[in-house]
């Protein structure tokens, strides 16, 4: 069973607005000009415009968790890059805009590359650097035009429009409505992106970025993807700036400017990605023209009035409208989840018998002078149930953190299927058919249990990027297909029930059990297991027990961290017993629970006596 | 009675995570309330401390009603919690971290006999008493908490789920050392899932199922009712 | 050559103090009660101008100004806190929350500055004339003054924090705030003073300031990036680190300034740059913890 194809523009619910609403709204703003017609105002309209795109930008960036304070440098290279361009290389300002926005987003690739590898708090230090860097550069250099700037940039060539004319940028409204064009555009390349399935990429980055990770999405790429987009749309937007002032100082594009744009994203609602710098920059930068007594006074207000607004609707202004419904989603434009789906196929045909093993030696993994991992040497046998016991701090999780690539080992190999995979990254790992969940709980909270499983299924989804963003049939058929699929997966684990709750709101237990559907997404080979069991009362241990159970039944190795040692005696085929980084004993449930150094080390005579019976 | 709660109803946002639970401790006992996880064992913990605002009802200590302070408040009249996972301060010394618990206190004399009897109790902290509490073990730092909330010299001693997280033997050693500290002149309120430790430790005890107590009494007693064997012990 | 040394050294030094001041102001103020305080640069504003009142206007000696100033700033400090982050603290996106409230209390504080005192820079004139020679070169008593008093402040901060029980309370509180409530500390007076303790500092900064580089508005605004720089450098979670990043910066702006000119700018940000590329914590610091 197919979903209908479905575009951005027929679906009724897109932006909250009905279809009616959202062509009466292009056409009043295609009709402004000849209301608005003092060159002041429309002025204030274009800065709107120019603002919205900043402020998009800069909520792309964040929608991947990451804050970037280098949204105005970017601008400003791309109007200076678009500056120099018409007026040192002669270039006409049409070719010149698409040029200077390739040329950002080619530093923004090279710039990123170092960049976005850094965890968000080093990206804020780094883009504030770029950010502050940008400025002085421009300053420094004399054939930039220094602080001075440059000015008498000319204005764009006339253009020909088939059934409209030739268009001379002379007034203020040729300007307007090429900065709208630019708007639309951008909105509706943004609405594409997020909706597909790159938008759920990055919405699970932001959400919870290793567990996006341990589902095979590379958090790298998706992320400098994301930059450079941002960039290049700020590009633009500074050529479109440039050649409409006509002169481009250094100062326009300091830091400070960065923060404002941020503001406005921030006051807008920054749960929607289009709608929130919309209405932010509309707010900001009209408001202060109401409010002004003075000229003196206006930058006071706009603060006081900032103030205000931040304490009084934290989450921007668009929590004043009532947006909450099934239609609501990841990434905060609200496209169509889609309802649930019949599914008639069984997820778990049988699995012919392959090899597979996974094999460590000599494995060892130091943290500065600490070592967490002393030559572990360990054999995995197909469809057995591993487990894996310890006192804390004995390298348990520090082992599974080895196994899946997110650290790599100091010494020692990994072996999957006699493939070397020592030091693939965690997404590839997750891609060969490892999957592993947590210790502690993670899911995507604020996704319902569907599209956690959902993003799970990540690497089966093989329709290449441009592709998505155009939402084809085979697009679509394909995501109906994984949706099914993530449904088999909650249905095998006895989810079905809550399918349509947030992950948040579930009990603890359910929690975990969701982390394990997470994990069985990846088609895994080998599921590890990283204490599932944690906080379950005895009740939902059992049920845990029978899924781990039904899981290995069907062909999946599985690898588990334990500390209830009933669970893991009943449950495991073999034991391993790490202490302080070393293997200290390996074997069967019966020769662990009497081996004298496991009992001295970890489980203490009382607890040795009682399962000894 | 040193601890009366009455009627005590919480809400976290829209959810009532505490249905109206009623609980008294009388001074020199050991209570223990145990429950599986989202029961609201840490809750209830909470609002005595003054972490959170209670909905409705009355907690009572020593006869004064102190549902509504603040916690500093709290841990002056000398209730003092050691929170899941202890919670010590990760970046100061275990010396300092102890020093903290007795932050409120002007006797110098007495914290200085007091910070002896404490590494008495737990040797290997004094052994480290000058390292980064963050680089003690998990044991080693669930000690320190102890010590820590001891060194508070404390009237009634609130514990959060001493043995999560803990492996099989620690959480026999810290059995042990409550079982020690329970000769001190303090009373204490523990929370638990580990039902069997804290049964083992108490003498009296109530179950917590979904925000509300379904049971209560002498352990010895609870340990033979049919639901509790099913649920909380295994069978 | 010798004397050039110890000149810029002197120099970058007395810069670099009140880097320094105002760098351990802001990370205290960062780490303990939590907020992105960009608006700090304006009450380094305020205490420039407070002394500069206080001599101009109301005719008092220095020292006396200097209270009054550092009596301004501190209570604007705890009135910002008390009216606007005091709310933002219990918001769930606090971070972002923060930095628009503070870019709003700039933008106030800012321009009432401009409103008030008008564009022209407010000079003092000399309050301790006269010249020492001090290692061949020529130091004005001034300056050494000012640096003297830099110096002790910076101390007693350390001691303040190190030594003190409130001081350990500041530390426990930007460790962990529910665990130091639970130890019977009064988080919310720990903000206040923390607050007031930084607002102390930057009144203090601008206040000795005046004297030597005037009082004008954009100065508030113009020093806040150089701040975070430092604490960028230094490590946003340390104090010493604060110390070393303002004295670096200091030192930096002193040498660069003379032998390459206007590029010393550029200079440092990309020292800065490649020593966060490094050591994202900066040179000495854990990272800040930031809740975004």
């Amino acid at each position: 069973m197919v979903a209908k194809r479905r575009l951005i523009f027929n679906n009724r619910n897109v932006w909250g607005l009905k279809f009616i609403g959202l062509i009466a709204l292009i056409i009043i703003l295609v009709l402004l000009p000849l209301v608005v017609k003092s060159p002041y105002h429309l002025h204030l309209l274009i800065m709107v415009g120019i603002n919205t795109i900043l402020a998009m930008s800069f909520v792309l960036m964040f929608k991947t968790g990451l804050i970037s304070l280098a949204i105005a440098a970017f601008w400003g290279m791309g109007a200076y890059s678009s500056t120099l361009l018409v007026m040192r290389a002669g270039l006409s300002f049409w070719l010149a805009m698409p040029a200077s926005a390739i040329i950002v987003g080619m530093i923004a690739f090279f710039v990123g590359f170092v960049v976005v590898r850094n965890a968000g708090f080093g990206f804020l230090m780094l883009t504030a650097v770029i950010g502050m860097l940008v400025v002085t550069v421009f300053g420094n250099i004399r054939w930039l035009g220094g602080y001075q700037g440059i000015d008498s940039i000319p204005a764009p060539d006339p253009i020909t429009i088939p059934f409209i004319g030739t268009i001379e940028f002379v007034s203020k409204v040729p300007y307007y409505y090429l900065i709208l064009v630019l708007l639309f555009g951008t909105t509706l390349a943004f609405c594409a992106m997020y909706a597909a399935w790159t938008g759920r990429a990055w919405t699970a980055i932001d959400l919870k970025h290793h567990l996006a990770e341990a589902v095979g999405i590379n958090v790298f790429r998706y992320r400098l993807l994301a930059f450079v987009i941002a960039a290049v749309v700020a590009g633009y937007t500074g050529s479109f700036y440039s050649h409409y002032i006509g002169a481009v100082i250094p100062g326009t594009f300091d830091i400070f400017k960065t923060i404002y744009v941020h503001i406005y994203a921030i006051l807008g609602g920054l749960q929607f990605a289009i709608f929130g710098p919309i209405i932010g920059s509309i707010f900001m930068t009209l408001i202060p023209e109401f409010l002004s007594i003075t000229q003196e006074i206006e930058m006071i207000i706009t603060g006081v009035f900032i103030i205000l607004l931040i304490l009084l609707l934290p989450n921007g202004l668009m929590s004043l409208m009532d947006l909450r419904g099934k239609d609501q989603i990841l990434g905060g434009v609200l496209v169509n989840t889609g309802t649930a789906i019949q599914s008639t196929s069984s997820y778990l045909e049988h699995r012919e018998e392959k090899k597979v093993i996974l094999r460590l030696r000599r494995l060892s993994k130091y943290f500065g002078g600490l070592v967490a991992l002393d030559n572990i040497d360990i054999d995995v046998v197909e469809s057995e149930i591993l487990g894996v016991i310890g006192p804390n701090g004995a390298g348990k999780t520090t082992l599974f953190n080895v196994i899946s690539g997110f650290f790599p080992p100091n010494n020692g190999q990994i072996f999957l299927d006699g493939k070397d995979i020592t030091y693939l990254k965690a997404h590839e790992i997750a891609q060969l058919g490892i999957g592993r969940s947590f210790q502690l709980t993670s899911l995507f909270m604020s996704l319902s249990v569907l599209d956690n499983v959902f993003i799970g299924c990540h690497m089966n989804y093989k329709s290449p990027f441009w592709k998505r963003w155009l939402r084809t049939t085979s697009v679509l058929e394909e995501e109906d297909s994984l949706r099914l699929k993530a449904m088999e997966i909650i249905r095998f684990m006895g989810l079905e029930s809550l399918e349509g709750e947030l992950a948040k709101n579930l009990p603890h237990g359910h929690q975990r059990i969701l982390g394990v559907c997470i994990a069985l997404a990846v088609n895994p080979r080998i599921l590890l297991l990283d204490e599932p069991m944690t906080g379950m009362n005895e009740k939902e241990v059992e049920t845990m027990m029978h899924h781990i159970r039904r899981i290995r039944d069907s062909g999946i190795t599985i690898v588990l961290i334990e500390h209830n040692i009933r669970t893991v005696m009943n449950l495991c085929d073999k034991i391993v017993v790490l202490n302080y980084g070393r293997k200290i004993a390996e074997g069967l449930p019966e020769t662990i629970r009497k081996d004298e150094k496991v009992i001295e080390a970890y489980l203490g005579r009382e607890e040795s006596k009682r399962y000894v019976a | 009675m040193l601890l009366e709660i009455k009627d005590l109803k919480v809400h976290y946002g829209r959810a009532e995570t505490l249905k109206a639970i009623s609980i008294n401790l009388a001074e020199g006992s050991v209570i223990s309330i145990v429950g599986a996880n989202g029961a609201g064992k840490t809750t209830i913990l909470r609002t005595i401390s003054g972490l959170k605002r209670p909905t409705s009802g009355e907690i009572r200590f020593q006869g004064n009603r102190i549902d509504g302070l603040p916690a500093h408040a709290i841990v002056r009249l000398g209730i003092v919690q050691i929170p899941e996972g202890g919670m010590i301060f990760a970046p100061m010394t275990v010396l300092a971290n102890l020093k903290m618990g007795a932050y409120l206190r002007r006797d110098k004399a007495q914290v200085t006999k007091d910070l002896d009897s404490v590494y008495q109790l737990f040797p290997i902290l004094k052994e480290r008493s000058g390292q980064r509490a963050g680089t003690l073990s998990g044991g080693e730092q669930r000690m320190l908490a102890i010590s820590r909330a001891l060194m508070a010299s404390p009237k009634l001693l609130l514990m959060d789920e001493p043995s999560m997280g803990l492996a099989p033997m620690l959480v026999e050693e810290i059995g042990k050392t409550i079982k020690d500290i329970e000769r001190s002149a303090f009373s204490i309120l523990l929370v638990e899932q580990n039902t069997r430790m804290a049964f083992g430790l108490s003498n009296k005890a109530y179950v917590l199922e979904l925000g509300s107590i379904i049971l209560e009494g002498d352990p010895k007693e609870l340990a033979n009712d049919e639901r509790v064997r099913k649920i909380y012990l295994g069978g | 050559m010798l004397t050039l040394f110890v000149q810029l050294i002197f120099d970058g030094m007395g810069m670099g103090l009140i880097y320094v001041i105002l760098a351990v102001g802001l990370v205290l103020i960062l780490n303990v009660s939590k907020i992105f305080f960009i608006a700090y640069g304006q009450f380094y504003m305020v205490g420039a101008y407070a002394v500069w009142g206080g001599s101009v206007i109301l005719g008092l000696p220095f020292i006396p100004s200097l209270c009054i100033a550092v009596l301004t700033t501190v209570i604007l400090a705890l009135m910002s806190y008390r009216l606007i982050f005091h709310y933002i603290q219990y918001m769930e996106k606090q971070f972002l929350a923060m930095i628009v409230a503070a870019i709003g209390l700039m933008m106030v504080l800012g321009q009432a500055g401009l409103v008030l005192f008008g564009t022209s820079p407010r000079g003092l004139s000399t309050i301790f004339p006269g010249v020492v020679q001090f290692a061949g070169i020529n130091v004005s008593i001034e300056k050494l003054v000012l640096i003297g008093l830099a110096l002790l402040i910076t101390l007693a901060m350390f001691f303040v924090y190190e030594k003190t029980s409130i001081g350990w309370a500041m530390q426990a509180v930007s460790f962990n705030p529910e665990a130091a409530s639970l130890m019977g500390i009064n988080t919310q007076r720990i903000y206040l003073v923390t607050m007031g303790i930084g607002g102390a500092l930057a009144g203090f900064a601008g206040g000795i300031m005046a004297p030597v580089y005037a009082a004008y508005p954009e100065m508030g605004q113009e020093i806040i990036l150089s701040v975070i720089i430092v604490i960028m450098l230094g490590g946003m979670g340390s104090l010493v680190g604060a110390v070393l990043g303002g004295i670096i910066m200091g030192l930096t702006l002193s040498f660069g300034q003379y032998f390459t000119g206007g590029l010393v700018q550029i200079l440092l940000f990309i020292i800065v740059g490649i020593i966060l590329l490094v050591r994202p914590g900066g040179l000495l610091g854990r990272e800040a913890k930031i809740d975004l």
